[in-house]
């Protein structure tokens, strides 16, 4: 499962993000998902990813590629 | 702020089994049409007035698209009514003295019955559960939505939540508490929990098998129960001392059907004051 194709699909399909406004370096606010909304976003991405993201981690989230690179970092630490 | 002895409604909006949009409701109600079907779709078990089709994402501008159904069709008929009283924008200067009263007996069911699926199947509850599920669910998203800071109050009279929400509105704008007000009501319980629950109590209609949509038939020495329903009707009320009155009306929130059977002179009534705003053809019910 590609990381950042799965999260630009939950993005779209889910979330209803404008598809033109996704890029790596936008900001979950530019997405148009707020402080609330990202708790929603993060929820499903543990969901999907079967991982588990701590609180100092999820406070660091600005871009899709910071959730990205996190996701990369946790898959294999949830897997071992 | 000054006193009001008249409250005037500027505004309508709807949601409702027969279709989007307030006019499309008064319309179809002097037809007579029914918005009861078969539920959960062409065979269910129930008879409902579910809203027809998918109303689609409300896309609510400051919220997450994740809020509960009642929630979302809410917004639909808020920004009907928001527009219809010529108020898409909310001015700052007036954003303070533009107050939310919202009604709902049942709330965000959708919600609790989703968190009570996950509880029992082991898995967690969403994040934002208890935001989405209280009964002020509705009132914070409309007033976050449409950047209103004024007085808000949820109100849960059971079937009469949004008539009470209206009367309290009123109350709140004669006493200055307010210069404008929105107004309605909200449910969606068309769930299996909550159907078998009113089921249970033994209150339900019988389906007509031969003509579903008359399974509800109130002042009807056949009548057999309610049918449960969603519906959203909705007024910006005003204390503007603008000329002319109106009474807030409501429409009944978990049991929806025609009014084949209304009185002849409320008929007549409705109709009177239904052709000047929307000039619907409307025929007398036999």
């Amino acid at each position: 499962m590609d990381t950042r194709q799965t999260l630009t699909d939950i993005a779209i399909k889910e979330f209803h993000c404008d598809a033109e406004k996704i890029r790596e370096d936008a900001t979950i606010k530019d997405l148009g998902i707020d402080s609330l909304g990202l708790l929603e976003f993060i929820f499903r991405i543990e969901e999907v990813f079967a991982v588990r993201i701590g609180n100092e981690d999820a406070e660091k989230i600005r871009t899709l590629d910071d959730i990205a690179d996190l996701v990369d970092r946790l898959r294999p630490q949830a897997a071992a | 702020m000054t006193l009001h002895d008249r409250v005037v409604i500027t505004g309508l909006g709807a949601v409702s089994a027969l279709g989007l949009g307030a006019g499309t409701l008064f319309a179809g109600a002097l037809a007579g049409r029914s918005g009861i079907r078969l539920w959960p779709g062409e065979g269910g078990a129930w008879t409902a007035a579910a809203v027809p089709g998918d109303p689609g994402s409300v896309g609510m501008q400051q919220l997450s698209a994740q809020v509960d159904r009642h929630v979302g069709l809410a917004a639909l008929a808020v920004r009907e009514a928001m527009a219809d009283a010529g108020l898409a924008s909310i001015p700052a200067a007036q954003s303070a003295t533009t107050g939310v009263y919202w009604g709902t007996g049942v709330g965000s069911a959708a919600t609790v019955e989703d968190s009570y699926g996950r509880l029992h199947a082991g898995q967690r509850a969403r994040p934002l559960t208890i935001l989405l599920a209280m009964q002020n669910a509705a009132v914070a998203p409309i007033a976050l939505d449409h950047g209103l800071r004024g007085p808000q109050l949820s109100v849960s009279q059971a079937c009469a939540s949004a008539a009470a929400a209206i009367g309290e509105a009123m109350l709140a704008l004669r006493g200055g508490r307010a210069e404008r007000i929105v107004v309605g009501g909200s449910e969606a319980p068309l769930l299996a929990g909550q159907l078998q629950a009113w089921d249970a109590l033994r209150v339900l209609a019988r389906t007509d098998t031969l003509s579903p949509e008359q399974s509800c038939r109130p002042f009807d020495r056949r009548r057999s129960g309610l049918v449960s329903g969603k519906a959203r009707p909705l007024s910006c009320s005003s204390g503007k001392a603008l000329p002319g009155v109106a009474a807030p009306a409501s429409m009944p929130n978990c049991a929806a059907t025609a009014t084949p059977a209304m009185p002849a002179t409320m008929h007549a009534r409705i109709r009177q004051a239904s052709s000047a705003r929307w000039n619907v053809p409307c025929r007398m019910a036999a």
